[in-house]
């Protein structure tokens, strides 16, 4: 202890930190396993931060062709830019460099995956309310700005698939009325193939990209910590009373703890299993393609949007608007824009003006239960749709079928989910309203009270003398369970029926598998 | 050690046996560590091998830590106050007159001329933008032009004599074999199935007909093509055109045809263009149609 | 005061059991190496004779016309070539047979190597002369490197980078793993179903000789990443990432944290 003492009083000299570092080590965090997932997505981006840097040393972030005379003799005495040549480079001939390239993509992977879990819990236990609306309004920019810098990340390289997408960003960018060709023409320096595409794409990803992300991370966390945590209810919680573990020791070790498996899980990833092998895809030239060319997971939506939408175009005085416009612009700006709004949306929907700090169930809230999942099950068709191709192929089903049902799910779907979700959480909340809570705070005192009652300050598990215990129904969830069981059973069926082995042929069988154009000739 | 407050006291059994797998996570998790070294200074290559002793390592590390707080840590609860973010109305009026100071909020005018003096500076800021990059009128037309003959990727001029029927061929025009946009796709079709368009009769002599490479839906190369429906399919997004009548879309979300090159066969029996595409190739931008 | 939490939260580090089998085994997946492909239906066994006009007799002739001219069932020969008399027999496309999945071709030869030779010079004399002869393949005469970009200009969008196969609108395309460079250049010369012919201006004979270089190079493909995941791409890996990254990871932190 000795040393620490010494650090200690050193810097109480020069800063002053006695107080401040007591009530950081009392600073109390709930342990609810569900509010580390913002966490999982911080520890990716430091993971990525740590292995991008190792990156940079040998990227060459340059369009200028030049010819590879390196160990991997397919490529050999090929043409292709600085940045796909250094990166095979990196990939094949640096010690160690493919699994940091490797860990660095998985983690970004992950990062997206974690953020959209995180976002999820949120939005699901209603943690976006006052005062915390502007912590979910600087997330959901958060996840714009991941989205962009994943994106920009994994188009560096100039390989065949990326290069693909590129060149359906440009023409997204081209499709926004007015300025579309402004915002190509500037953004991306030209006419694409552009040589100017790979140093921008480099300066948004390393440093514009991730200062962003830095800066709002800060912002983040010190909402964060200035509001502190929400809750679920329980017993001694209550939106005036935080229960939890300190900060220093348990959840510091448990918080690092998370950091470490976070590390292992992208090290084992990045070391065991293959992603992006650039060298096998080849560079790009704005006249190769490729079959089954699928940009990474959490652009998968935006592919699906641009797949199904079909191709109707407005005509406004001589000029067109091109249904790119609206797949890949239009709609995903309105949605982003209704999650921003959404905080204000639900406070005008529901009158509810009052500062929140315990979480709702979500089975408490089941209009916007339903509502989420609607949108979570939308995001998953789209998904799903941006490999139309793969799954049709994976099926032995031609394309337009596969096509036309998806397009046909991305609607009913969500609303069969919603309308789903809506009546289990009607079955399981308690039919009865309970007893108003807290005391409301601020100036919205006199705003009319809500329709929607506040949870009891008591143990969920002890139900007050007035509350009767809820009937379930179990009639629709036993049926939904039915279902789902019996789809997936189909499923598992369907899939171990096609793998069974085949009949021996028949030599003088001569069955006619697929039908050739019949013609009559004279023999 | 009490697990509610933290002080400690004597090590229980439990307590000891919590240390021992601590420290045995602790030490794999080094001994883990020393193996990564070791394989990256052997070799540095097998992958398995770096990511398998990173991962381990980090992963025992992760337990062991999670273990100790768990078992060896205070366990609480603990609480503590939600802050109170309102703050009194006097306090509010406090501020607001402090900001006040000097007069300042009530300057209108120097206020909103720094204001004027700011969104000039903006829209300054904002004019360099124009540096980053060309006009973008350069994407409507093409090197193609009357009299230009066709030629293969590598250079070499095209036969009509050399294409055999249900063939295709990637053509540029001749001294623009880089230009993304020329691309297109000569196919010789079988002779009678071609129904083309009004006013484009003359395009297509002897059964060839061309049509740009660039997808009108999102610009990438449509290089599938389907010899038995005489279809051209776009890999990105699975928009696929008619050949035989004027590329329209039969499938997929593209909205528009493929634009057209007029086809003429010379004298020496070359493929040569007579202009340039039926219209600018690819997606649609703002000044396409101008 | 506070009031004594619930019941003491025990998390001991046994609870984690099932993450030791989870990683192992997903180590022994990824580790282990892939299996080959889904094994092609046995080829069945034609007699040993190598007469060719009795095996087209016995086995062509009542769909092809007893002189290859055609029938309602099958299109005419004549004309087509000997490539593509030897693509057809040599990949099993001929004669019909009932497949497992109308994805696997190239399949097993129905007929040996002798049998399809006589049977090539027996068609093309009777009627296929005319067409494509045999293409001459070397692929050591072509350059990896240059079969590539030709491969991705215009070969990779049906058949994928990889040369692992695809699907047209409604038609699968095959994978060219298995193909051998004759067949490849067969294929490109005669364009077989759908796939369109590529003559001597698109595709000069050094071109092709690189193209069936790069497919050759394709076989067993430089995999130094690990586990290529089929070389599906960017679907299986978002997959992996959820399937057993953030399932993995939730499992943890269900175990770090509490519960509600």
């Amino acid at each position: 202890m000795k040393p620490v003492r010494r650090l200690n009083a050193e810097l109480d000299e020069r800063l002053g930190t006695q107080s401040f570092l007591t009530s950081a080590f009392d600073h109390i965090f709930p342990d609810n396993w569900s509010f580390m997932l913002g966490e999982v997505a911080f520890y990716c981006f430091i993971l990525l931060v740590v292995t991008g840097v190792y990156l940079t040393m040998f990227f060459d972030p340059s369009d200028t062709q030049v010819v590879y005379h390196g160990t991997y003799g397919p490529l050999r005495g090929q043409s292709m830019s600085m940045a796909y040549e250094s990166t095979v480079r990196l990939s094949l001939d640096v010690k160690a460099g493919l699994l940091f390239r490797q860990v660095h993509h998985w983690a970004a992977d992950l990062f997206l995956a974690a953020i959209c879990l995180h976002l999820m819990r949120i939005f699901f236990s209603g943690a976006f309310r006052k005062p915390r609306d502007i912590n979910w309004m600087v997330g959901v920019t958060l996840l714009l700005v991941s989205l962009f810098v994943g994106f920009t990340g994994y188009s560096l390289p100039d390989d065949l698939l990326s290069g693909l997408g590129l060149r359906i960003a440009y023409s997204i960018a081209e499709s926004v009325p007015v300025i579309g060709g402004w915002l190509t023409s500037l953004f991306f320096g030209g006419q694409f193939p552009s040589d100017q595409l790979t140093h921008r794409l480099f300066i948004a990803h390393v440093l514009l990209g991730p200062g962003i992300i830095a800066a709002l991370l800060a912002v983040h966390l010190s909402v964060l910590w200035r509001q502190k945590h929400t809750q679920f209810p329980g017993p001694g919680r209550s939106d005036k009373r935080l229960v939890g573990s300190q900060l220093w020791p348990t959840y510091a070790a448990r918080s690092l703890s998370l950091l470490c498996a976070v590390a292992g899980t992208v090290a084992l990833l990045g070391g065991l299993a293959q992603i992006n092998p650039i060298w096998l895809y080849g560079p790009y030239t704005p006249e190769s393609a490729s079959a089954a060319a699928q940009p990474d997971w959490y652009i998968l939506w935006l592919e699906g949007s641009l797949r199904l939408l079909p191709g109707l175009r407005v005509h406004l005085w001589g000029y067109e608007i091109s249904e790119v416009f609206w797949a890949a612009v239009f709609i995903p700006l309105a949605c982003f824009a209704l999650m921003y709004a959404y905080p204000a949306l639900e406070r005008w929907w529901t009158g509810d003006r009052f500062s929140h700090n315990v979480l709702d169930r979500p089975r408490d809230r089941p209009g916007r239960t339903a509502l989420g999942v609607a949108a979570v099950t939308a995001a998953l068709v789209l998904t799903v749709a941006g490999a139309q191709d793969v799954l049709a192929e994976y099926l032995q089903v031609s394309q337009p079928p596969v096509t036309y049902a998806l397009r046909g799910l991305v609607i009913l779907l969500p609303a069969l989910t919603g309308v789903t979700a809506w009546k289990i959480c009607r079955d399981l909340r308690a039919p009865k309203p309970v007893e108003m809570g807290e005391e409301p705070q601020g100036k919205s005192a006199e705003a009319k009270p809500s329709p929607w009652r506040y949870l009891p300050d008591r143990a969920r598990w002890e139900p007050g003398p007035e509350a009767e215990q809820p009937a379930a129904r179990t009639g629709l969830r036993g049926w939904v369970a039915a279902a789902a069981g019996a789809t997936g059973g189909l499923v598992v069926g369907l899939a171990a029926g096609r793998r069974r082995r085949p009949p021996p042929p028949d030599p003088d069988a001569g069955t006619v598998v697929d039908e050739r154009v019949p013609e009559e000739r004279s023999p | 050690m009490d697990r509610q407050t933290g002080l400690m006291q004597e090590l229980t059994p439990k307590e000891r046996r919590a240390n021992r797998v601590v420290l045995a996570c602790f030490g794999l998790a080094a001994l883990a560590a020393v193996g990564f070294i070791v394989v990256y200074w052997a070799a540095g290559t097998d992958m398995a091998a770096l990511g398998g002793t990173v991962g381990a390592c980090f992963l025992l590390l992760a337990a062991g830590l999670g273990h100790w707080s768990h078992e060896l840590m205070p366990e609480g609860p603990f609480e503590e106050e939600y802050p109170t973010l309102r703050s009194p109305a006097t306090e509010e009026a406090e501020t607001l007159a402090t900001l006040d100071r000097g007069g300042i909020a009530r300057r209108r005018a120097l206020l909103g001329a720094l204001g004027v003096v700011g969104a000039a500076l903006g829209a300054g800021a904002v004019s360099t933008l124009r540096s980053l990059g060309p006009s973008p009128e350069s994407l409507v037309h093409t090197p193609w032009r009357g009299g230009r003959l066709a030629v293969t990727p590598e250079g070499d001029v095209v036969r009509a004599s050399d294409v055999p029927v249900n063939s295709v061929v990637s053509i540029f025009p001749q001294g623009f074999t880089t230009a993304p946009d020329a691309q297109a796709l000569l196919i010789r079709l079988p002779p009678g199935l071609n129904r083309p368009l009004p006013g484009r009769a003359s395009w297509a002599p002897d059964g060839f007909v061309c049509y740009s490479k660039v997808c009108s839906h999102a610009g990438c190369p449509v290089n599938l093509y389907n010899r038995e429906k005489h279809q051209m399919q776009c890999p990105c997004h699975q928009s696929t055109f008619d050949v035989l009548r004027g590329a329209e879309v039969l499938f997929g979300p593209a909205g528009a045809p493929l634009v057209q090159l007029p086809l003429a066969i010379t004298a020496d029996g070359l493929i040569r263009s007579t202009g340039d595409f039926s219209g600018p190739p690819g997606p649609v931008f703002w000044h396409k149609y101008r | 005061m506070t009031e004594p939490c619930d019941r003491p939260r025990r998390r001991p580090l046994w609870r984690l059991w099932w993450a030791l089998p989870l990683v192992l085994a997903v180590i022994g997946g990824l580790a282990l190496p892939s299996r080959s492909a889904a094994s092609k239906p046995p080829g069945g066994t034609a007699s040993g004779s190598v007469d060719p006009a009795v095996l087209y007799q016995e086995h062509c002739s009542s769909c092809h016309g007893v002189r290859a001219g055609g029938t309602t069932r099958a299109p005419s020969l004549r004309h087509v070539g000997a490539a593509a008399v030897d693509f057809y027999l040599s990949t099993g496309r001929m004669p019909k047979r009932a497949m497992e999945s109308h994805k696997s071709p190239p399949y097993k030869p129905y007929f040996s190597r002798p049998q399809i030779n006589a049977l090539v010079r027996y068609v093309t004399r009777i009627a296929a002369h005319g067409g494509p002869a045999i293409p001459a393949v070397d692929p050591a005469l072509g350059t990896v490197q240059a079969g590539g970009q030709l491969f991705r200009e215009n070969c990779a969008a049906c058949h994928g980078w990889g040369g692992t196969g695809g699907e047209l609108t409604d038609r699968p395309i095959p994978a060219l793993t298995e193909a051998t460079p004759t067949q490849i250049a067969e294929a490109i010369r005669i364009g077989p179903s759908e796939m369109p012919i590529f003559g001597s201006d698109a595709l000069t004979n050094r071109e092709v000789d690189a193209i069936a270089a790069y497919v050759a190079s394709m076989k067993h493909p430089r995999d130094a990443g690990g586990d290529p995941l089929s070389h599906l791409g960017p679907v299986a890996e978002g997959t992996i990432v959820w399937v057993i990254g953030i399932v993995f990871l939730l499992g943890v932190i269900r175990w770090i944290g509490k519960r509600a």
